[in-house]
Order: C-alpha cells, then sequence, then structure tokens
C-alpha cells in the first residue's frame, strides 16, 4: 500500500499520463483506488520496483527543475517527461514505460 | 509437510493445452486401472467465473499480465488458471507450416512426425474441438474494413480457423468466456478427463520434483473461483511418471528448481526460447463501429512470413490493454482513447529465430526469469509491419493513428504517402514501445541427440527415466504461428510413447 507521500508523488506523475485525472477529483479519485487494487495484486517483487521507480522519478524531476515534483506545474512535469523518454539509462525508460502501461490500464479498465 | 497416501501412476503438472491434452489421450487407461492426477498451479475458474471486467479477469494472467523480460523488452502474458492458455486465447488455430515439420524431422530427428500421423492426429484434434472458419454473420467492421483494405492493395487475405461452438459474439474472448464458447481444454479435454477418472487438484503450485515424487504446496483460492478440494499445505506425493505440462515459462525453471533431485546437468535447459514479438496496433476510422461485438479475429495475411518474417491478424482488445498499446500518453494518447469506439485494430506477430542466449532462468527464490533479446532482424521486420499496417489503416479510411517507431506521434491522412520515412528502425527503441509477446516457445529442446536437446523424442528428459515434457517448450524451433494445434500434436504422440514405455500391459 502506498504511503501518502509517494501516493502524492505518484499523482504527479500519472496526472501527466493521463491529463483527464488532473482536472477532475472524484475521476482522480476512483482512478487510483482501481490502480492500488491492480498494485496489490502484483507480487511483491514487482510492487517494490515500482515503488522505487516512483522514487528515482520524483528524485530526477528535484534535480531537473529544483522542485519537488508534486510542486511543478503540468508544463514543468511534460518536459520533464519528455526528457525522461531519452534518459541515457535504459532501465529506467522501460521502467517508466511499464509505469506508463499500469497508469494507463487501471484508468481505461474502469467500470463506467 | 504431509505425504499424501495416494500414490499416481502418472502425474501431470499443469492443466493448459499440454497437460490437458496428455489427460485426454490417457483417460481411455484410467477405467482399466491407470490413476492419474494433474496439478494445476492457477485457480479452477468456470465459466460462470469469467465475467468480462478486465480488472477482475487480469487475476488469470501471471502476475496481472505484467511479466517482463529481463531487459524490459518485451511484456509477455501467461495464463495462470486451469485450462492455461486455452481459457484466455482467442481460440484460433493453425497446423504449423509444412516448412516448420519439415525443419524438425530433419534438423532435429523428430522422425515420428510422418504424414500420415501429423495429417490424422489433426483430423482428430480438429473434430474434437470443433476448428471452422467463421460463417460471415461473425463479421464485425474491423475485419470487414481489414479484409476490403488489404485486398484493395492486392494482399491476399485468408480465414482464420477459430475452434468456438454457440459462441455469443461478446468480443472480449482473451478475458475468458462467460458461456464456455471457445473449445479449448478448459471445455473439452479436462471435463472428459475428470468425468472418467482422472483427478485434478488446483492452486497446487509445484516447488520441485525428484525421478518419482512431486512436492508441491496448496494455496489460498482465490475470490471468483471453485474452493479447494485439498486442505492448505505442503504435500509430496509420488508416480511412477511426471509429464512437465507447466509452460515454456515455468516448465524450464521447475526442472532448474529440480535439477539436484534428478541429478541433471544439461546446459541446455532453459534455452533457445523463442517468442513471437507482438504490436497491435489501433487507428481510428472515420465513424463509430462495432469492433467490441462479434469476433474478434476472422482474417490474416501471411504473404509476408517467408520474405520478412512477420504475419498480421486482425484483432480487438478491450479498453485497458487498447490505452496501453498505443504508445506514448498526455492529452494526443486521451483523445485518441475517447475514440475507441471508432477504432480499427490490427496485429502484427513477428517471428523470432531460436537463440541460445535467449533463455529461461531462475531467480534466488527459484522463480522463472525470461532474459531475452530481440534479433536485429526482426526489429526491421516490425518496422516493415508496421508500415504495411499503417497502409492498410489508411486504405481502410482510417484518419489517424499513434503507431510505434515513427518519427511523427500522431499520423493523419497526410502522412499516408510517406510512412516509409516516417516509420524508421532508428526510431523504434523497445524501451519506449509496448511490446508483448503471447505463444512462447522451447527451452526444453527437443532433439534425437542427448548433447543437442533437453529431451529425446518420446519427450522424455534425457538422464531421467521417467520425466517427461509435453508443452510447447520441447519444440526445437518457432512454429511461426498461433501453437495450439502443434503443442497437441506433440502431446499426443508423448502420452503414447509413455504408454507404450512404462504401462505397455495396459493397451489392448
Amino acid at each position: 500500500m502506498f504511503s501518502d507521500s509517494l501516493k502524492t508523488r505518484y499523482l504527479a506523475i500519472a496526472e501527466i499520463i493521463i491529463p483527464d485525472i488532473a482536472e477532475n477529483t472524484a475521476l482522480q479519485i476512483a482512478f487510483f483506488t482501481n490502480f492500488t487494487i491492480f498494485f496489490d495484486s502484483l507480487d511483491k517483487d514487482s510492487s517494490s520496483k515500482i515503488e522505487l521507480l516512483i522514487k528515482v522519478l520524483s528524485i530526477l524531476a528535484f534535480f531537473y527543475q529544483f522542485k519537488q515534483i508534486e510542486k511543478q506545474s503540468i508544463e514543468q512535469r511534460i518536459l520533464f517527461f519528455d526528457k525522461i523518454q531519452h534518459f541515457p539509462i535504459a532501465k529506467i525508460v522501460a521502467g517508466f514505460t511499464g509505469l506508463r502501461s499500469l497508469t494507463l490500464m487501471s484508468f481505461y479498465s474502469m467500470q463506467d | 509437510m504431509t505425504f499424501m497416501q495416494n500414490q499416481y501412476d502418472i502425474i501431470i503438472i499443469g492443466s493448459g493445452v499440454g497437460g490437458g491434452t496428455v489427460a485426454d489421450e490417457l483417460r481411455q487407461y484410467v477405467k482399466k486401472g491407470l490413476k492419474v492426477l494433474i496439478l494445476e498451479g492457477g485457480a479452477y475458474r468456470k465459466k460462470e467465473h469469467f465475467n468480462q471486467n478486465e480488472r477482475d479477469m487480469s487475476s488469470i494472467f501471471f502476475n496481472k499480465g505484467a511479466f517482463f523480460s529481463k531487459n524490459m523488452h518485451i511484456g509477455l502474458a501467461a495464463a495462470k488458471t486451469v485450462g492455461g492458455s486455452s481459457a484466455v486465447y482467442t481460440g484460433v488455430s493453425f497446423r504449423p507450416p509444412a516448412s516448420v515439420v519439415q525443419k524438425w524431422k530433419t534438423e532435429f530427428g523428430l522422425d515420428f512426425l510422418t504424414d500420415e500421423f501429423v495429417e490424422n492426429t489433426f483430423l482428430d484434434i480438429e473434430k474434437k474441438i470443433n476448428v471452422h472458419e467463421l460463417p460471415d454473420s461473425f463479421i464485425n467492421d474491423n475485419n470487414r474494413l481489414f479484409k476490403q483494405a488489404a485486398e484493395k492493395l492486392g494482399i491476399t487475405v485468408k480465414n482464420l480457423k477459430i475452434n468456438i461452438k454457440n459462441c455469443q459474439q461478446q468480443g472480449f474472448c482473451n478475458l475468458g468466456c462467460t458461456v464456455g464458447a471457445k473449445q479449448g481444454t478448459l471445455e473439452v479435454q479436462l471435463p472428459d478427463a475428470i468425468n472418467d477418472g482422472v483427478e485434478l487438484i488446483y492452486n497446487a503450485w509445484v516447488e520441485s520434483i525428484g525421478e518419482n515424487t512431486v512436492k508441491f504446496d496448496i494455496r489460498e483460492a482465490p475470490e471468483m473461483s471453485e474452493p479447494n478440494v485439498e486442505k492448505e499445505g505442503s504435500y509430496e506425493i509420488g508416480a511412477k511418471v511426471i509429464v512437465l505440462a507447466g509452460g515454456v515459462m515455468q516448465t524450464p525453471a521447475l526442472v532448474q528448481r529440480s535439477e539436484h533431485k534428478l541429478k541433471l546437468k544439461n546446459k541446455l535447459v532453459g534455452r533457445y526460447v523463442t517468442l513471437h514479438p507482438v504490436f497491435n496496433l489501433n487507428a481510428v476510422y472515420q465513424k463509430t463501429i462495432t469492433n467490441y461485438e462479434g469476433f474478434p479475429k476472422a482474417y490474416y495475411i501471411d504473404e509476408f512470413s517467408d520474405g520478412e518474417g512477420y504475419y498480421l491478424e486482425t484483432s480487438f482488445y478491450y479498453p485497458g490493454i487498447t490505452s496501453k498499446n498505443i504508445p506514448g500518453y498526455g492529452k494526443i494518447h486521451s483523445e485518441i482513447m475517447k475514440k475507441y469506439d471508432q477504432m480499427m485494430s490490427i496485429l502484427i506477430l513477428s517471428h523470432d529465430p531460436s537463440e541460445y542466449h535467449n533463455r529461461i532462468l531462475i531467480d534466488k527464490k527459484g522463480q522463472a526469469v525470461l532474459d531475452y533479446a530481440i534479433h536485429p532482424e526482426v526489429k526491421k521486420s516490425l518496422i516493415k509491419a508496421i508500415r504495411k499496417a499503417a497502409t492498410i489503416f489508411f486504405s481502410a479510411g482510417c484518419t489517424e493513428m499513434i503507431v510505434p517507431g515513427s518519427q511523427k506521434y500522431l499520423l493523419t491522412k497526410m502522412d499516408s504517402d510517406r510512412l516509409y520515412s516516417l516509420i524508421t528502425n532508428s526510431k523504434l527503441i523497445f524501451e519506449q514501445t509496448p511490446l508483448s509477446s503471447a505463444h512462447p516457445q522451447g527451452g526444453m529442446r527437443m532433439h534425437k541427440d542427448a548433447a543437442s536437446g533437453v529431451v529425446d523424442t518420446n519427450g522424455k528428459i534425457w538422464g531421467t527415466s521417467s520425466v517427461y515434457v509435453a508443452d510447447a517448450s520441447v519444440f526445437p524451433s518457432s512454429t511461426k504461428v498461433n501453437p495450439y494445434e502443434t503443442i497437441m500434436l506433440l502431446a499426443t504422440h508423448i502420452s503414447r510413447q509413455i504408454m507404450k514405455t512404462h504401462f505397455q500391459s495396459l493397451i489392448s
């Protein structure tokens, strides 16, 4: 289960992947609930790697703007993740692609 | 640890296409006294447990479908449920190309694949599981548009053969069928075998095997599945013959966990794994179409298989998987997903060569790890296939799409004349793409020579006297097509060899 700080940082990332949740609190709550159900049922190894990846992305984002990721504007975060797409460490790029997939699936698998 | 008092003649580990076929072949001898047990690591979900809910049904896959290669270039969807992949496939049924069967005979010594055996066995299999072409009433817009567009481009489109019965055309076969229309192991072979006295224990995760022993844990039954038939806990049980049919990820991992007990030192265990790297592409058609109804797959194109290394098939997936399959993220991605009910979809299925360095190994906890690098030639094939699929989309009347390997994120009709310059090898970066694979094959290569394979041509592991393998891990190389009929073909042969070798007295 995510700590509050990790949840905040993750949602700052998720808002870039799915812009709709940045503008709609109810949708964001529903999304995070669905994400949590997916996340909690992953094996321990995968969930630990995802937590670590969120922390690493948050640290990299901080050094990119010298501001906590959750305090960065949408535009600043978009620029940061454009950079991450071409980051020299392949596992970070692939990890972000995996996190993107999990985030998208959590959002679009929500029942109406 | 509980020692089960029942001792079995044959224990089959895995209830998928391979294990189910073995059970079906052996059931005739159960009436004559043969004791057969199937151990399945997944839960037992019958048709009434499937609900077409994407989130709930992700539980029928290993790690919710999130199983990645070590380099994270490719994701693998492997079933973990009674019936194995036959519970989650679409029912597409291919015989292996004749060139593949010939190669297996001449290069690997699989001489039992005579024309007569192959033809007769396939006829039996296809009759039993009801393989046929779809009637016109099952052809939805995606399939119709694909066929029309490809033929307009001068490409030959062929009809897929499917093994369904009483299909209600719910559209999302990969989430499990709520009416049991797919005539896979879950609906056909396993019920027949159980009716004839083959026993089945599910949620039974096999830790290791010896020459005549199986050590396993019965784990808690998950929600929306049958309750356990035995108490949770650790068990050890004996058998005269053990048949491994846990699939390409699990069978080599189990053998590696059991190397000490089996006294095996074969460096080829887990090697020569081959995948069908897949991109599922989506494009937006000019108006609403009803692809989530009808049957998702009806047509395919194989004319680029020999020269360029890929097949194109029609397909259509539920929203979560579709969103994952569309590259990128953000506003444009979101706008495209809002047009889900206008989407066309094409599946690119490429075939990788079998290479020594591609393998299943185990981590410190004994769990399977896929160490896999896609061949550079396959990357080129994928680029050619993406260009071809994009051409078909535009020819069909699609207006926009996002595809991997493109310099331009959103392709529109205006780009249709410059797809070759926009979609390039240098832009296809696997870390950024949602490349996935079904149909893993190899890892326990069948070969007539002990020095060149892991199992002999009867399916027995070289160096053991009674441990067999009957799943896609024995494939010497890629079948290039959906492998289910080929698994059944080999599992049928292996079952018969087991009976001839170990239980001759029961064969009348």
